[in-house]
């Protein structure tokens, strides 16, 4: 144990959702949510549009309050803290967009420096040098003083990543990080939130349906199906699964026995 | 140091001629929308749903601060000619005195600058999201001609709805001079209508009116030309009502000075 | 169908499409992949003259589309339907109106048809019932939906798709190419597809072409993109992280 005088339990899971149930205007999206997510892992949340996916990690971080259930960060309930306690665990917990929200005024150092300086009280060129690293950390260091309009997605999206590294986060929350790339930018995001994992040890969460990007980074998958979590398991236990709503999923089949939302 | 001030002279005047090269595509631009939106109105075909929708938001809503700036602008005219007519004891003419300025000036250049920071400025926005977003694409792709279905049902409601907001702006400012003659100047409201009555032309009104035309058309081109012609995402629809609104203020106050000039 | 020929298109001082040669036979069903920011959609506003070629000539059912003035091209728009990449639904319209717009911009209908195709649209795309509701109030994935139901209600004899499933999960990606199947088995149009979802666009396309650094790499048979000499091409396909791209 590196730091006794913390109070966390390094041993058990990163995070913890018992029970976790959420509706919208009458409408129940998620119905008792039972999830655990062990530290230094990449855990895939998947299911079809709409599911509530995206619904579930936003609770992680307090961005929706859970109707019933409770929320573990490292051992400690999410839900009860109010909006100023949140804040350290937001520092703790990047999230990474879908739109890739860096500002389109700024170069890409602006962009990413500006975490360094608001958060971490560097100044000036330390602030810049900072953010230079975290650039090269996503291989993005030579396109530094260009704008993000004259940039594809893809390398928009490494950037996003480069500035939710700068605070160092414990966990990092990917929300549908390859919809829309073309599939070399998108297995290099793959790729990289890999490398993530596996060098700076971050636990992350990514939302998505891309199943390229499951069956070849994810450690394990939640596949959210009905306001539950339907299966968790490893992606090669779930391409051995017999469940057939699974098998349909994972093939993209149109035909079957899963129920899409508006079909 | 000559030569300092001679760079500091050529780029100075490299920044005029780009700036001036800058202020005439930009009245280009706008000339481009005028024409564009006559040849649609020859003959008169447009989208009627959208005149009525413009109508209502564009003069119905603004209707309020109309009301609100116009009667505090007769309070204003009467506290400033109030010192004139206390000097020379003319109480006669304060009727006169301050709905002439009203009529002619003060109601359609309030109303105008007004109009174009709340209705203008919205207009350039909103197209300038529509162009953002594909909508104006959108609208050519599915054959339908922006113009006829975008911009001219929007200068037209700008127009009518400017025409009406002045003639209302008139009405509740001469009130409100009224009023403000008799809580501030002691004057009868006989004595002030009567003034009114009897010294203010209908020329004075027309004048007004002729007005609030021709600003409407400046405020309605100026903002369909720079909402149409966004560039690049949120910034660019910011710089384009910025733009919009600076350039609208400025020709409704050269329009102003000539239209003033000329009929005298 | 669709034919271009040396068409060039810039914007500033970058070149985007350097020399675009392509064909689009008639009742096909044409895909087009690329990397990003590549002039994907670019080459889909040529198609329908919204963007016009700095060089070139493009042709479209046979008419030329640089000897068009604006307003000309309006009656062959008529014959076109688009989906865009971000579905430009009018957020001012409700999602009938919407869908309706171009039975309506046809003219001569009764309300009472219209409402009743509209109807049937948002059915077969799966959201019966949706006619009141706002696009402000719509999820992305039913957002691209009503723009497939307008692009196609009034059965044009073109339909353009930029990125019909971007966003959506495989299930519903598969069922959304199940109905531009169908649609196009009825009405024999011609349609052209954008999409980065490479495999979900093989599965439905039957000729696919590359764009590439301003010029189609690849145009050929869906099924025979794999084998290309191209080592570009080939690197997109796998999205290999190593290689030319």
């Amino acid at each position: 144990m590196a730091n006794p005088t913390k109070t966390t339990t390094p041993d058990g899971p990163k995070i913890v959702f018992r029970g976790v149930e959420k509706a919208f205007g009458g409408k129940a999206v998620l119905t008792g949510i039972d999830l655990e997510i062990g530290r230094g892992e990449v855990m895939f949340i998947i299911g079809t549009s709409g599911v509530g996916k995206s619904v579930t990690i936003k609770h992680l971080i307090g961005l929706i309050e859970a109707d019933a259930g409770e929320i573990l960060y490292d051992g400690q309930p999410v839900q009860d803290l109010d909006e100023a306690a949140l804040y350290p665990l937001r520092k703790k917990c990047g999230m990474v967009f879908q739109n890739s929200t860096l500002f389109d005024s700024m170069t890409l150092l602006d962009n990413v420096a500006l975490p360094l300086r608001k958060h971490k009280g560097l100044h000036g060129a330390r602030a810049y040098a900072e953010a230079r690293r975290r650039l090269e950390q996503v291989h993005m260091g030579e396109f530094a003083d260009r704008l993000p309009s004259d940039l594809g997605d893809g390398m928009r999206k490494r950037a996003a990543i480069a500035r939710t590294l700068t605070l160092d986060p414990e966990v990092v929350l990917f929300d549908e990080p390859t919809t829309g790339l073309d599939p070399v930018s998108a297995r290099r995001i793959d790729k990289l939130i890999r490398e993530l994992t596996d060098t700076l040890g971050v636990t992350s969460i990514v939302v998505s349906h891309d199943l390229t990007s499951i069956f070849s980074i994810a450690d394990r998958v939640a596949f959210l199906y009905r306001g539950v979590v339907h299966v968790c398991a490893t992606p090669a236990e779930l391409r051995a699964s017999t469940d057939p709503v699974v098998q349909q999923f994972i093939t993209g089949q149109s035909h079957g026995p899963m129920e899409t939302p508006g079909f | 140091m000559i030569r300092r001030v001679g760079r500091a002279s050529v780029n100075l005047s490299a920044a005029v001629g780009a700036g001036a090269i800058g202020v005439a595509r930009e009245a280009g631009g706008i000339t481009l929308v005028l024409l564009r939106v006559l040849r649609a109105l020859l003959p008169p075909r447009f989208d009627a749903r959208e005149l009525l929708r413009n109508l209502y938001k564009m003069g119905v809503e603004s209707v309020p601060i109309v009301v609100l700036t116009a009667f505090f602008t007769g309070g204003i005219m009467v506290i400033q000619a109030g010192i004139f007519v206390e000097r020379f004891n003319a109480r006669g003419i304060i009727g006169w005195a301050a709905g002439y300025a009203t009529l002619r000036e003060v109601a359609p250049l309030l109303i105008g600058l007004m109009f174009n920071g709340r209705v203008g400025a919205n207009n350039t926005a909103e197209l300038g999201t529509m162009v953002v977003t594909e909508q104006l694409d959108a609208l050519r792709a599915l054959a339908i001609d922006p113009v006829r279905y975008l911009v001219v049902p929007r200068v037209v409601a700008m127009v009518i709805s400017i025409v009406c907001l002045v003639i209302m702006g008139d009405l509740v400012a001469l009130l409100g001079a009224g009023l403000f003659s008799h809580l501030l100047l002691d004057v009868e409201y006989a004595t002030v209508f009567y003034g009114m009555k009897d010294q203010l032309h209908l020329e004075d009104f027309t004048h007004g009116l002729i007005k609030a035309v021709v600003f409407g058309l400046a405020i309605a081109l100026t903002s369909c030309h720079f909402g149409t012609s966004v560039k690049g995402g949120a910034i660019g629809v910011g710089r384009a009502v910025n733009n919009a609104v600076v350039a609208a203020a400025i020709s409704i106050m050269l329009l102003n000075f000539f239209m003033t000039y000329l009929m005298r | 169908m669709i034919r271009f020929s040396q068409v060039a298109k810039g914007f500033g001082h970058t070149p985007l499409l350097e020399q675009v040669d392509l064909h689009v036979p008639k009742g096909a069903r044409w895909g087009l992949i690329g990397p990003g920011a590549s002039g994907k959609t670019v080459l889909l506003k040529l198609m329908c003259g919204l963007l016009r070629p700095d060089r070139g000539e493009i042709t479209v059912a046979g008419v030329a589309l640089s000897k068009q003035r604006e307003d000309e091209l309006m009656a062959l728009r008529m014959r076109i339907g688009m989906l865009f990449q971000n579905y430009a639904l009018f957020d001012f319209m409700t999602v009938g109106d919407n869908v309706a717009v171009p039975l309506v911009r046809r003219g001569g209908r009764p309300d009472a048809e219209i409402k009743d195709r509209v109807a049937r649209r948002l059915r077969a795309v799966g959201l019966a019932g949706s006619e009141h509701k706002f696009p402000s109030e719509l999820s992305g994935g039913m957002k691209k939906r009503v723009g497939i139901a307008r692009a196609s209600i009034a059965q044009p004899d073109i339909v353009i798709y930029d990125e019909p499933t971007a966003g959506l999960d495989p299930v519903t990606t598969s069922k959304i190419y199940d109905l531009l199947k169908a649609e196009q088995d009825e009405t024999g149009c011609t349609v052209v597809a954008v999409s980065s979802d490479v495999d979900a666009l093989r599965g439905y396309a039957g000729r696919l072409a590359m764009l590439y650094k301003g010029r189609l790499r690849y145009d050929g048979e869906a099924a025979e993109i794999a084998l290309s000499n191209d080592p570009a091409v080939r690197q997109f396909i796998t999205g290999a992280s190593e290689g030319p791209l």
